[in-house]
C-alpha cells in the first residue's frame, strides 16, 4: 500500500476505490471491517454468514462506490447501513424457511423471547446505550426487536401485541427523541433537529 | 400511500423494518420529497450509531475474508473483440516460411506492448459504449449540456436515463497538465459533492445521477482529485426537474 492512504480521510479513500485502487480498498476493509463484522454477527450469530456480510458489504462498495454519500454521514455509519440491511435480509430468508417448517410453534417462542437479556449482550456504545435504555419502554423495545433482531414492524407489532399503526409511531417516536438526545450529547449529529 | 403515512413509516425504514412492497412505494415517494428525505437522514443517523460499537474493542474481522474480497474483484470485464480471426492463423502457417511467421509475431507483440496504454483505455471505452446506446435507447432519455461562459467551444454533453444512468459524451474540453485529471461535481441539497475524477479523456465516463442534484460541473484537479474543489468551474449545465 502507498503510504499516503493510511493517512487519507475517508472521503479520500472512496475516490481512490472509484478509481480501481484495491490498495484504498484495503484500507478501508482494515478500518472498518471489524465494526461491520461485529455488527453482522450480532445479528445473525454465525460466523460465516456474518462473514458472508462482510464480503458483500465491500465488495458492493468497490463496485459501486459512487453510492456512498459523505454529505449524508461517515463511511463507518454507511457500511454499517449496508450490512444491517444484508444482514437482515439473511435473517429473513432463515426465518422464512424456519417458519415453514416449523409453523405456528415459532410465533409462540418468540413471545416469549427474553429482549432485556438479548440487547445486554450487545455492545454499543456506553452514550447510545444510555439513550436507548432512556427511552419509554413502548418505544424501546419495538426499535431493539426491529434493529437488532432484524424483525419487520409486522411482527414486532405481533411479538407486542400491539396494532401496527402504534409499532410504527413508537419507532419514529423514538428515534426521534434519541436524535435530539444524542444532539445535545455533542456527537456530532448532522441531521436537522426534528 | 399519502405524504402522511409515508411520513410515519420513515422510522421503520431506517431500522429496515419495513416489508419489501412497502419499501418500492416509500423509496417513490422518497425521491420527490426532500421533507421526508432529511427525516429519514435523520433517523437513518441513530439506526447507524445503534450498530456502532463505539469506545469498546471492536471485533476483528477475519484476514482470510479480506483474501476472498480481493480475489474476486474484477477491474475490467473481458469486452476485446477477438485479435485473430478464427482459422487465418492455420492458413498463414501454410504460406509463409516458418521463421518470417515468427519474426512477425515478436513484431505484433511488440507493437501490442507499446499499445497496452491505449488498449486499457479502449477497453473502458468498450465498456462504457454498451451503457451510452442502452441510455440513448431509453425514450426518456434527457440530454443535459454543460457549457462554459468564458469559453464558447468549451462544452460537453450529458445523457440520462429515467433511473438517473448517466454517461459524458463528445467532451471538448481544454488540453490538461499532466499533473491534473477532470473531476465531475454535482450541486445537490445547497452542497458541491464530488461525483469521480474523469480522468484526462472523459468521454464515456458514467455519471450517476441522484435526484438531490440540481447541477452538474467539471474543473480540473490535481491527479487523484480532491474531496472540495479547488480550482474554477470550467464547463457545468443544469439538470432537468424530476430526474
Amino acid at each position: 500500500m502507498q503510504p499516503e492512504l493510511a493517512h487519507a480521510s475517508d472521503a479520500n479513500l472512496v475516490l481512490a476505490i472509484a478509481r480501481y485502487r484495491e490498495d484504498a480498498l484495503a484500507e478501508a476493509y482494515r478500518r472498518h471491517a471489524g465494526a461491520v463484522f461485529g455488527l453482522a454477527r450480532r445479528l445473525l450469530h454465525e460466523r460465516a454468514a456474518a462473514e458472508e456480510v462482510v464480503q458483500e458489504v465491500f465488495v458492493r462498495l468497490w463496485n459501486a462506490p459512487e453510492r456512498f454519500d459523505p454529505e449524508r454521514g461517515t463511511l463507518r455509519s454507511y457500511l454499517l447501513a449496508q450490512a444491517h440491511g444484508r444482514a437482515v435480509d439473511q435473517l429473513r430468508s432463515e426465518v422464512a424457511r424456519r417458519r415453514r417448517e416449523e409453523r405456528g410453534a415459532r410465533e409462540t417462542a418468540l413471545a416469549g423471547y427474553d429482549v432485556e437479556h438479548e440487547v445486554g449482550d450487545i455492545i454499543v456504545a456506553d452514550l447510545v446505550r444510555e439513550v436507548l435504555g432512556g427511552l419509554p419502554d413502548t418505544e424501546r423495545r419495538p426499535i431493539e426487536l426491529a434493529y437488532f433482531r432484524g424483525h419487520t414492524y409486522r411482527e414486532v407489532a405481533a411479538i407486542l401485541g400491539e396494532p401496527e399503526g402504534t409499532v410504527k409511531s413508537r419507532i419514529r417516536s423514538g428515534l426521534k427523541r434519541m436524535h435530539a438526545q444524542l444532539s445535545v450529547s455533542g456527537l456530532g449529529l448532522k441531521g436537522e433537529q426534528l | 400511500m399519502t405524504h402522511d403515512e409515508i411520513e410515519e413509516m420513515l422510522g421503520v425504514y431506517a431500522l429496515d423494518a419495513l416489508d419489501p412492497q412497502e419499501r418500492q412505494e416509500i423509496d417513490d415517494h422518497l425521491a420527490s420529497c426532500p421533507r421526508c428525505r432529511a427525516e429519514l437522514a435523520a433517523h437513518r443517523e441513530v439506526a447507524a450509531l445503534l450498530g456502532n460499537p463505539v469506545g469498546e474493542a471492536p471485533a476483528t474481522a477475519p484476514a482470510e475474508v479480506w483474501d476472498r474480497i480481493a480475489s474476486s474483484l474484477q477491474d475490467e470485464p473481458p469486452f476485446l473483440p477477438p485479435l485473430v480471426r478464427r482459422g487465418s492463423r492455420r492458413n498463414l502457417a501454410l504460406l509463409v516460411p516458418l521463421g518470417a511467421v515468427a519474426a512477425g509475431l515478436i513484431l505484433v507483440v511488440a507493437l501490442l506492448a507499446a499499445k497496452v496504454g491505449d488498449l486499457s483505455q479502449q477497453v473502458s471505452s468498450l465498456r462504457h459504449q454498451a451503457g451510452v446506446t442502452s441510455v440513448l435507447l431509453d425514450p426518456t432519455h434527457r440530454t443535459v449540456a454543460l457549457t462554459s461562459a468564458v469559453h464558447p467551444r468549451w462544452r460537453t454533453t450529458v445523457v440520462i436515463s429515467a433511473n438517473g444512468e448517466g454517461y459524458l459524451i463528445n467532451p471538448s474540453l481544454p488540453a490538461l497538465k499532466s499533473s491534473q485529471t477532470f473531476q465531475l461535481w454535482a450541486l445537490s441539497r445547497g452542497r458541491v459533492v464530488s461525483l469521480g475524477v474523469l480522468g484526462s479523456h472523459p468521454g464515456g465516463a458514467p455519471v450517476r445521477v441522484q435526484p438531490t442534484m440540481t447541477v452538474l460541473m467539471i474543473n480540473a484537479e490535481p491527479l487523484g482529485g480532491t474531496p472540495v474543489p479547488t480550482t474554477p468551474v470550467l464547463v457545468q449545465g443544469t439538470l432537468p426537474v424530476g430526474l
